[in-house]
């Protein structure tokens, strides 16, 4: 236990001020908490409010106090991340492997588990919820514990490999549901951490070859068994359906090619400066289907325009920015990777959920963090921000 | 969850439970290759180590912020530019797309124009009733057909055979039922839930207060086929789906009857439901009809068909199996009774017609009710096409006004081996043209034949057929109906085309010329045109029949009144014409029980009669006639299918609707319009054996 104390003292190499408080454990920084990366974090929740509130009117399969509510709970959740010290997990690899493997495997329990759109993803304890949603918040625990024990040098091939490993446990465990949207963003998650953890390049490379190959050789099974017997041998049918519509949005008009052109629709309509607050006519009226959750974005640039969806691209970045800040600042590896896992969840899902509505990505169910409609995210994200704050105060 | 996760994750820890991994030794800042390690409270050195010592590894790591940095730029400057295309640049596209997903235009249906009659009588009106309409794949929808069936009281197979006819186009909605229930209406909109594709529209229908009366001059509406569609009148703005005049006056007149639809945007939603109306433009309803027909002379007319062939609604049970009667002013064209018995209720078609009906109406077990005998059916036109021959033997010389013929009832005049009868098989003796005419001796007409036939060298091998041309036979009247036929009057190109496959059968024979100067052989003309004939002979001109007498706009005025089109018969010699007329009045004077049906009216007329042959049938019963006789105002032309003599059958009802025309005409007919019930049953016509031959 003595070494986190030392470790508490440690001076940040960025940073300008001394980090020793004198106080034996806890918050050592001299501000208490990062004051511009939580005005961001506000602004994006009021921002995302405003945008949820007008996209729920008149749709009552939706409640704005629930978001609210959602909301609310995230800020009392970022705070106890805030205050935890999160440099008690550092080196705890096989107990969050363990919690990371309860939590995805917990819908498969008899009892609780639930199976939904053919896959065993939610658990109901009162009410449902996704606990591979909440693993993400271990898997980058688990990530950054893993891969900051080698402090920024991961030389050894043997040892890569064995992170790797590690890293798959979770993608592999959340494959059985199966999720392949979450656990991409797992395996993005792993890889932000090796990258910015210093795995060598050559390493690097050589995984990212090893993977393009993987998928290829999925893509080509699945064509020679669709032209042999008639039907997909791997991924779904929906799937392959998504990566059509990718690839060729005008193909057909229904299903994802209509939910893609819809979304367009909305956002190319809402032009400079929108339709304003409350004139989203393609959500309001019905044309673009999950509004709230998944195309929160298009309702949010059908009614303010472009420059209403720069000012949401500028507060990402703030955000972004903020949050390597706070990264490269850290007093230690595992915060740095920390941060780092978080910085690579967000900004997959703002890349993938903001892409896939203009056509630069693939359609899938993948919210945009501070946004889309949704209590369990909004705390996922929350209390991710809140182990932001842990990292920032204890250094 | 995963804060209850880590709670547990550090009670574990406290259970000093280690591995491998967690005794690595403490965590080293960043940067710096051996941990530092220094007592608490001691103040770490300001300088920045991380610049001052420079280590492999910490470049690594520094270059990997830079390409996180490069990496963030290049997703949000992605990202942003996309979106500046889409947004910006491509504006228009997708406001012009978001605009027509929001906004719909739909047609509002204009009433089309009512039908009257010459007085002002309604014969064709219009109802505002709730329609239930379908999507098409409501057929697969078992619970949805079970409701509509429970609620409106229809079979759940009609119910669900309704919707999958697709008649009126594959995308079309389909109509349920039609005339529904206030009670019913409600409950529909009421539980949207329980009937989805299902939605009410307000049409009109069409109402026939008097039933089946004109039925066959009135015609029906129907919703419009693909082929009107792509073959529209100019001017026509009917679309799919509309109800558009498909017989009769109704498809005569549907551009008249036809209102400007009227338009309303709307603001909808995804699933097609309307919130609010941007801008409507209302329909305006369609100009009505006013007839030159007589309701009232038209009732009486199928009233006394009816009770001829059909005593107790049963066809063969009474005179004759069909027949027509057509009433007409002389001078002008315009029709006063259009009458063809059997006749059908054009309310039958209201909403669809089922196709037990339509089965029924074109199956000649029921005599063909849709047929409008009166410009459709053709018939051997008999003795009543002498009149014509007559004419036409008299310009040409083939016979005058003082030669003497003999009949002795039977005529040898094309040799020994094809003697040909008169109907009095005892003979007329010697009879003049006048006589022959009044008498209706066949023998005469032979005799002009004959010479016409042998006369083909000088005054052309068609003369007699070109010249009663001139009094419409053999071409269409032009009346606006459609489905009118030509008729015949056969010639030796007309019959070597009809046979050209059996080329023997196709020979002229002077036969032909005799059979055809008593109106039969391969002579077929319409009742229409027989009174066409005769308004000529009592004018001297020839006029083109019209069922119209003006169009009025919905608010009453008349935008149309129709203009009659009369010319003049060339080469027809007054005194030929005073010829006829008096020995077409001598006819009605001094001809067996004729002048009995006159006298019983106290009308001076001119007529003639006729009784055409069928094979094995009573003969077909015609009778033409006009009057005043000095002064001729109406014609009527009147056929009875397998009735037996013209003079017996057709000619009483002939005159009593002459007489209601005189009466119409001079403001004193005092009868009212009938209710009239479509007739549907029918026995085997047993006949009386009448008028085989004449």
């Amino acid at each position: 236990m003595a070494g986190y104390n030392d470790v508490s003292n440690l001076r940040v190499p960025d940073s300008g001020f001394t980090v020793n408080t004198g106080r034996s454990r806890g918050v050592a920084s001299g501000k208490v908490a990062p004051v511009q990366l939580l005005v961001v974090v506000a602004a994006l929740l009021i921002y995302g409010l405003v945008v949820v509130w007008s996209a729920v009117q008149g749709n009552p399969d939706f409640s704005f106090k629930k978001q609210l509510f959602g909301v609310a709970l995230g800020i009392v959740a970022m705070m106890v991340f805030q205050f935890f010290d999160y440099r008690r997990l550092a080196g705890m690899v096989p107990l969050l492997l363990i919690i990371n493997a309860v939590l995805i495997l917990s819908p498969h329990l008899p009892y609780i588990g639930v199976e939904a759109k053919g896959a065993r993803s939610w658990i109901n304890v009162g009410m449902q919820i996704q606990p591979g949603e909440f693993a993400k918040i271990t898997v980058i625990l688990l990530d950054a514990a893993v891969i900051s024990r080698y402090e920024g040098r991961l030389d050894s091939l043997k040892e890569y490999v064995k992170c790797l490993c590690i890293i798959a446990v979770p993608f592999v465990l959340i494959m059985t549901q199966p999720d392949l949207g979450t656990g991409t963003v797992y395996l993005i998650i792993g890889i932000f951490c090796l990258v910015m953890g210093g795995a060598r390049w050559r390493y690097l490379i050589g995984t990212l070859l090893v993977g393009v190959s993987l998928i290829a050789a999925v893509l080509i099974i699945d064509q020679v068994s669709f032209a042999s017997t008639g039907s997909y041998l791997i991924l779904d049918d929906y799937q392959h359906g998504r990566i059509n519509t990718f690839l060729d949005p005008t193909a057909d008009s229904s299903g994802d090619s209509y939910n893609f052109n819809q979304a367009l629709i909305a956002i190319g309509s809402g032009g400079l400066f929108g339709k304003g607050l409350g004139n989203a006519t393609q959500s309001s009226l019905g044309f673009l289907p999950e509004a709230p959750t998944d195309f929160i974005f298009c309702v949010l640039a059908e009614q303010f325009g472009f420059v209403g969806a720069l000012v949401l691209i500028v507060l990402y970045v703030l955000l972004v920015v903020n949050a390597i800040k706070i990264s490269k600042a850290s007093g230690d590896m595992f915060g740095t990777l920390i941060v780092m896992g978080i910085l690579g969840m967000w900004l997959f899902h703002i890349f993938e959920n903001i892409g896939m509505d203009i056509g630069l990505m693939p359609i899938t169910g993948i919210p945009l963090p501070f946004m889309s409609y949704g209590s369990s995210f909004m705390l996922v994200n929350l209390s991710l921000v809140g182990l932001i704050c842990s990292v920032y105060t204890h250094r | 969850m995963a804060g209850v996760a880590l709670v547990l994750a550090l009670v574990i820890r406290h259970a000093h439970i280690k591995s491998r991994w967690s005794s690595t030794g403490p965590l080293a800042p960043l940067g710096s290759e051996v941990p530092t390690i220094s007592a608490p409270g001691e103040v770490a050195p300001s300088t920045n180590t991380h610049q001052g010592k420079p280590r492999k590894e910490n470049n690594q790591l520094k270059s990997r912020f830079v390409a996180l940095s490069i990496m963030v730029a290049a997703i949000f400057g992605s990202l942003a530019a996309k979106l500046w295309s889409i947004q910006v640049l491509n504006y228009s596209t997708y406001s012009a797309q978001s605009e027509s997903n929001r906004l719909a235009t739909l047609k509002t249906v204009a009433a089309r124009g009512r039908i009257f009659d010459a007085e002002g009588i309604v014969l064709v009106d219009n109802k505002t009733v709730a329609t239930a309409m379908a999507d098409a794949d409501v057929a697969d929808d078992r619970n949805v057909c079970m409701r509509l069936s429970t609620l409106l009281g229809i079979p759940y197979t009609v119910i669900r055979q309704r919707i999958q006819d697709s008649s009126s186009g594959a995308q079309a909605r389909r109509k349920v039922a039609s005339d529904l229930k206030d009670r019913d209406v409600a409950f529909i909109v009421e539980h949207p839930d329980s009937f989805p594709g299902i939605t009410i529209e307000e049409t009109a229908n069409r109402v026939y207060p008097y039933g089946a009366l004109a039925g066959a001059v009135l015609g029906y509406t129907g919703t419009v086929t693909d082929y009107q569609l792509e073959n529209k009148a100019e001017g026509m703005d009917y679309s799919s789906g509309d109800e558009i005049g498909q017989s009769g006056v109704e498809l005569a007149y549907n551009s008249v009857l036809f209102g400007a639809q009227g338009e309303r945007v709307v603001v909808t939603d995804a699933d097609g439901l309307v919130h609010e109306v941007v801008s409507e433009t209302k329909p305006t309803q369609g100009n009505d009809v006013y007839l030159s027909i007589s309701a009232r002379v038209q009732g009486l007319a199928e009233q006394r068909l009816q009770e001829l062939i059909a005593p107790n609604n049963i066809i063969g049970e009474g005179t004759g199996t069909s027949g027509a009667i057509v009433a007409m002013e002389v001078d002008t064209g315009r029709i006063v009774c259009m009458a063809s018995f059997p006749s059908f209720d054009p309310s039958t078609f209201v909403g669809g017609i089922s196709q037990e009906a339509w089965d029924r109406y074109n199956d000649t077990e029921h005599y063909n009710p849709l047929l409008n005998r009166c410009i459709s059916g053709m018939y051997p036109a008999a003795s009543t096409f002498k009149s014509a021959v007559a004419l036409a033997g008299l310009e040409y010389g083939m016979c005058s006004t003082s030669t003497d013929f003999n009949c002795t009832g039977e005529w040898t005049g094309f040799g020994e081996d094809y003697p040909q009868m008169c109907w009095q098989t005892e003979g007329h003796g010697h009879i003049n043209l006048r006589d022959g005419i009044v008498l209706s001796c066949d023998v005469v007409f032979y005799e002009i034949a004959k010479n016409f036939y042998y006369s083909s060298a000088s005054v052309g091998e068609t003369a007699l057929q070109d010249y009663v041309r001139k009094f419409g036979y053999g071409s269409l009247t032009g009346i606006e109906l459609q489905g009118e036929a030509a008729g015949v009057v056969p010639t030796p190109e007309w019959k070597a085309e009809t046979w050209k496959n059996a080329p023997e059968e196709g020979q002229w024979q002077a036969g032909d010329m005799s059979n055809m100067s008593i109106g039969q052989g391969n002579v077929l003309v319409t009742p229409l045109q027989t009174a066409v004939a005769y308004a000529s002979y009592a004018t001297g001109k020839k006029v083109t029949p019209t069922l119209l007498k003006q169009v009025r706009n919905s608010n009453g005025e008349v935008v149309v009144e129709s203009t009659p089109k009369v010319e003049e018969l060339q080469d027809v010699p007054q005194a030929n014409l005073d010829f006829l007329r008096e020995a077409l009045h001598g006819v009605a004077l001094e001809d067996g029980n004729v002048p009995n049906l006159f006298a019983r009216y106290g009308i001076d007329g001119a007529c003639k009669t006729g009784t055409g042959e069928w094979a094995d049938h009573d003969g077909y019963s015609w009778f033409a006639t006009y009057a005043p006789f000095d002064q001729p105002k109406y014609v009527v032309s009147t056929v009875i299918v397998e009735g037996g003599f013209g003079a017996g059958v057709a000619g009483p009802i002939a005159v009593e609707v002459l007489d209601a025309c005189l009466k119409f005409g001079e403001g004193t007919l005092d009868i009212s319009v009938p209710v009239t019930k479509e007739i549907d049953g029918s026995v085997e016509y047993q006949g009386t054996g009448a008028g085989r031959m004449e």
